[in-house]
C-alpha cells in the first residue's frame, strides 16, 4: 500500500478523531467548522467562473400525486425533462432553460442573464396577448430592467443543480447587487447568523463520512410577511474520500421533520481547479407545498418523498465566459422587447416595441415608444388640477341641476 | 305602388350591403397597402377581419374556453356569438373565421331590417327621409366597421333591436325577459336591457305589488344567459365570476375604488388621453382619442336626445345603462380603450343622429355621411392594417 493512498484512507479517522477529543469544548461552546470541512469551503469560494449543462427531470410519487393539488403538481412537474445551464463570472450570471412540450411548438426556451447593471429575460416562444391578438406567435420576446426597480427579494434564476451540490450563487436582487462570488452552502447559513450545532462522523451506504449539523432561524414562510421566525436544521455530509466535497444535504423543520434530501454522486475535479463537482444529484422533496405563490410554506410533510428531481450533468466549462455572453440581445424582426433600462423608467415595466423589419428603422420605434412613455408619465402629474377642476365643475352641475327641479317643482304646486 | 325603399326589408339589405361594401374594401385597401410600424408580416386577409378581441372569439369557436387566472383568457368573452359561430361551423364545414363573419354579417343585415321596422313604427305618420338617415348613420358611424368583424356587437345589436321592437309592438313579459335574457349570453351589458324591461314591467302593472312580483319573476329570467354562463364557469373551470376575474389583466388596475371613482366623477378617463402625446402624433386617426370624443360624443347625443323628448323611456334607460356600465366597470381601467366600439351598439344615439341629420339641408346631411363614410372605410384600413384601433 502507498503512503498517498493511505493518506486519505486515514484523514476521516484523523479529523473524526480531532472532533471527539475537542467533543465536550464544541458541545458547550458550539461548533467550529473542522479544518479539512473548511478548505473544501474556501475551495468552492474560490471558483470564479463556471458555466454547468444539465438535464433535469421531475418526477411525482404516487403519495405527491394524492397529496399535491393538480395545478400545482402540474407546475412542478412542467412539460417533462429540462435541459438546463447556468453560468457565473465576474459577478455576471446567466440561466437558460429549454423544454420541449408535447404540442407541435419548437422547444421552448427561457433565459435570464445579469451583466452587473441589468436584468434580462428572453423567451423564444411569446404569445402576443398583451396586444389582444390571440393568434399564438412564435416571437422572441426580450425583457430588460434594473435591479433597483425590482423588490430586493425576488428570484429569477433556477440554481437546482447548485443548491443540491450545496453551492449557493446568489439569485435574489438584493445579492445581485452587491459584489458577489460563489458560496458553499454551509458558509452562506454562517455568515447569515445560522450557527453549528455538531459535528461528528457517519456512515452512508458503507461510507464514512464526516456529519456537519447547523440550525439558522428564518422567517415563517407564508401568503403574508412574518416576524415570526422558524428553526431550520441542516444536516451536511462530507465526503472525505473526495476532498470533503458534499455527498448528502438534508434539510428539516424545527421538529426534526425531513423536508428535503439532496445526494450527490460521480463527482468529478473541475480543470484547473482543486474542487470537486457531483454529475449526478437527486433531491427528494418530503412536503407538501401549499400553493406556488406561497414559497416555503407546506400543508404537511410526509414520510416519503412526494416528488423527486434528478439532475445529471452533461459538461462543466470553467473557461471564463465573455462579458457581453450576460447580455441579452434580440433584434430578430417582429420580437417584442420590454425596455426598462431607460433613466426615466420608474419599475419593472418599460418602453413596449416590437423590432421592425428594416433594423435601420429601430431607434425611430424606440424614440417613439419612449415619447409616449414619457407623455404618460407627465399626463400623471398634469391631471391632477384638472381633475379637481372636472370634480367641482361636475358637483356645482349635479347642484344646479337639483336647484332647477326644485324651483320647477315649487312652481308647480303653487300654480293654481 | 309603394317605392322600394318605403319597404323595411329592401331598405335594409340595401344599407346594410352599401355600408358594408366601404368596410370590405376599407379592409382590403389595409391589408394590401397599409403597413403598420411595427408588424413584418401581416396574416392573411379573412384574418384581417379577425384581429385583436376578434381573435378571441375566433379561438373559443376553435378550441372553446379554457381559464388561466394568472393570464389573459377567453372566459373573458361571452359565449353566444361564438356558440352561433360553432354552429356555423357544424352545418357548413366553414372555418372559425368564416363562420364568425357569416353569423355577424347575418345578424348585422337582420338587425337593419329590425330597424328600418322599427324606425317605420316609431312615429306615425313615418318619415321616409328619417328613417333612411338613420339607417344611413347606423351603417356610416365610424365605429360600426366593428359590426362587420368577428365580433359579438352586430348579435347584440340585433338582439336589442329585437327587444326595442317587442317593447314597441308591447310583446309579453316573458318573451322580452327571455330576449334579454339571451342578450346578457352575448355581453355583459346585456344586463342593461333590465332598466328598460323594469319600466315595462312597472307601466303593465296595475299595482306595486304585481310589479314587485313581476320583477321577481322576470329579472332573474331577464339575466339567464349571464347565469347559464356563470353556471358554465363554475362546473368547467370551478369560477363562476371567472368572466370578472380575468378582467384584471386588460388593462391597468385601479389602486383603490376612491380613486377609481374620483377619476370618474371628474371624467378623468375622457380627457385622459388627450394630454399623452400619441405615437403617431396629434391626429383625428388616433384610434386612442376617437374612442373616448366618441363615447362623449354618443353620452351627450343621449343627453339632448332625452332633453329634447327624442327618446322615449325605454330607448333612453336602455342608451344609459349601455354608456354607463362600461364608463362604470372599465372605462378607468381601459383608459376608454374600446369604448367607441361599445358606444357602438348604443342604437338610440343613430335615432338622435338620424333625426338630426334630416333637419339639415339635404347637401349638408350628404357632406356629414361621406365624411362619415370616409372614416369608416380609413378607419377599417388601419384596423386591418394592424394598427391598433380596438
Amino acid at each position: 500500500m502507498s503512503v498517498a493512498s493511505f493518506v486519505p484512507r486515514l484523514a476521516p479517522a484523523v479529523a473524526c478523531g480531532i472532533v471527539v477529543i475537542a467533543g465536550c469544548r464544541l458541545h458547550a461552546q458550539g461548533a467550529e467548522v473542522p479544518e479539512p470541512v473548511r478548505l473544501a469551503l474556501v475551495r468552492c469560494a474560490d471558483l470564479r467562473a463556471l458555466a454547468v449543462t444539465w438535464v433535469q427531470t421531475v418526477e411525482a410519487t404516487p403519495i405527491g400525486r394524492a397529496k399535491i393539488a393538480a395545478d400545482l403538481l402540474d407546475k412542478i412537474l412542467g412539460d417533462g425533462p429540462v435541459v438546463q445551464q447556468m453560468a457565473f463570472c465576474n459577478g455576471r450570471i446567466y440561466s437558460r432553460r429549454e423544454t420541449q412540450a408535447e404540442t407541435s411548438w419548437p422547444p421552448r426556451t427561457y433565459e435570464v442573464a445579469f451583466d452587473g447593471k441589468l436584468l434580462y429575460t428572453a423567451h423564444n416562444l411569446f404569445y402576443s396577448g398583451d396586444l389582444r391578438n390571440r393568434g399564438p406567435r412564435d416571437r422572441p420576446y426580450l425583457h430588460k430592467w434594473s435591479p433597483q426597480n425590482d423588490a430586493p427579494e425576488a428570484s429569477y434564476f433556477p440554481d437546482d443543480y447548485f443548491r443540491a451540490a450545496g453551492i449557493r450563487l446568489p439569485t435574489r436582487i438584493k445579492e445581485l447587487a452587491s459584489s458577489w462570488h460563489p458560496q458553499a452552502e454551509l458558509s452562506a447559513l454562517l455568515a447569515e447568523g445560522g450557527r453549528m450545532e455538531a459535528v461528528g462522523p457517519a456512515e452512508l451506504e458503507g461510507r464514512r463520512l464526516m456529519r456537519v449539523q447547523a440550525k439558522r432561524q428564518c422567517a415563517a414562510a407564508g401568503p403574508q410577511p412574518s416576524l415570526e421566525t422558524k428553526a431550520i436544521q441542516y444536516d451536511f455530509y462530507f465526503d472525505p474520500e473526495w476532498d470533503y466535497t458534499l455527498r448528502r444535504l438534508e434539510i428539516r423543520d424545527g421538529a426534526g421533520r425531513l423536508l428535503t434530501r439532496s445526494d450527490c454522486a460521480e463527482f468529478e475535479q473541475l480543470d484547473g481547479q482543486r474542487l470537486q463537482t457531483p454529475r449526478l444529484c437527486r433531491v427528494e422533496e418530503y412536503a407538501v407545498p401549499r400553493a406556488a405563490e406561497e414559497q416555503g410554506s407546506f400543508l404537511e410533510v410526509c414520510p416519503s418523498p412526494v416528488y423527486i428531481k434528478k439532475i445529471q450533468v452533461h459538461t462543466f466549462d470553467v473557461k471564463p465566459w465573455p462579458d457581453d455572453r450576460f447580455q441579452l440581445k434580440c433584434l430578430a424582426p417582429g420580437a417584442y422587447v420590454n425596455d426598462a433600462s431607460f433613466p426615466e423608467i420608474k419599475g419593472k415595466d418599460g418602453v413596449f416595441y416590437q423590432v421592425p423589419a428594416d433594423p435601420q428603422r429601430l431607434d425611430e420605434v424606440i424614440a417613439l415608444r419612449r415619447a409616449l412613455y414619457q407623455g404618460w408619465r407627465s399626463a400623471e402629474k398634469r391631471s391632477r388640477p384638472l381633475r379637481v377642476l372636472f370634480l367641482v365643475l361636475n358637483g356645482a352641475s349635479l347642484a344646479g341641476l337639483g336647484v332647477y327641479f326644485l324651483v320647477r317643482q315649487r312652481k308647480k304646486v303653487r300654480s293654481p | 305602388m309603394k317605392a322600394w325603399w318605403s319597404q323595411p326589408l329592401l331598405l335594409g339589405l340595401f344599407v346594410y350591403a352599401w355600408t358594408s361594401g366601404i368596410v370590405v374594401l376599407g379592409i382590403s385597401f389595409g391589408h394590401q397597402f397599409v403597413a403598420p410600424l411595427q408588424e413584418t408580416s401581416g396574416p392573411s386577409l379573412p384574418e384581417k377581419f379577425s384581429a385583436y378581441d376578434g381573435g378571441w372569439y375566433k379561438e373559443i369557436a376553435a378550441t372553446g374556453y379554457h381559464y388561466d387566472p394568472n393570464q389573459q383568457s377567453p372566459t373573458a368573452f361571452f359565449p353566444l356569438f361564438p356558440l352561433l359561430g360553432r354552429g356555423v361551423m357544424y352545418i357548413t364545414g366553414l372555418g372559425p373565421i368564416g363562420a364568425l363573419l357569416s353569423v355577424a354579417h347575418i345578424c348585422l343585415a337582420a338587425a337593419f331590417v329590425v330597424a328600418a321596422v322599427y324606425l317605420r313604427d316609431r312615429r306615425l305618420p313615418s318619415d321616409q327621409s328619417t328613417i333612411s338617415l338613420t339607417l344611413l348613420a347606423l351603417g356610416l358611424m365610424p365605429a360600426t366597421f366593428f359590426f362587420r368583424m368577428t365580433y359579438s356587437e352586430s348579435t347584440f345589436l340585433l338582439l336589442t333591436l329585437v327587444f326595442l321592437r317587442g317593447v314597441q309592438r308591447e310583446w309579453s313579459l316573458p318573451v322580452l325577459a327571455l330576449i334579454a335574457g339571451l342578450a346578457s349570453a352575448c355581453r355583459p351589458v346585456g344586463v342593461g336591457l333590465l332598466a328598460p324591461l323594469l319600466i315595462y314591467a312597472w307601466r303593465c302593472s296595475p299595482r306595486c305589488r304585481t310589479f314587485l312580483a313581476r320583477t321577481a319573476l322576470y329579472a332573474p329570467l331577464a339575466c339567464w344567459g349571464l347565469f347559464a354562463y356563470a353556471a358554465f364557469l363554475y362546473f368547467q373551470f370551478d369560477e363562476p365570476l371567472a368572466f370578472a376575474k380575468i378582467q384584471v389583466h386588460w388593462g391597468r388596475v385601479a389602486p383603490s375604488w376612491t380613486v377609481k371613482m374620483l377619476a370618474l366623477l371628474s371624467y378623468q378617463p375622457i380627457w385622459e388621453v388627450f394630454l399623452w402625446q400619441p405615437v403617431a402624433g396629434w391626429s383625428v386617426f388616433a384610434w386612442e382619442q376617437v374612442n373616448a370624443v366618441y363615447f362623449a360624443v354618443s353620452a351627450i347625443l343621449i343627453l339632448f336626445g332625452t332633453w329634447q323628448r327624442r327618446l322615449n323611456v325605454y330607448e333612453t334607460s336602455l342608451a344609459v345603462m349601455l354608456l354607463l356600465i362600461p364608463y362604470l366597470t372599465r372605462a378607468y381601467e381601459m383608459n376608454m380603450a374600446s369604448s367607441a366600439r361599445f358606444a357602438a351598439v348604443a342604437f338610440p344615439v343613430y335615432l338622435i343622429v338620424g333625426e338630426g341629420l334630416a333637419r339639415l339641408p339635404p347637401a349638408v346631411s350628404a357632406a356629414v355621411l361621406g365624411i362619415s363614410a370616409f372614416f369608416l372605410g380609413a378607419f377599417s384600413a388601419l384596423f386591418a392594417g394592424g394598427h391598433p384601433v380596438f
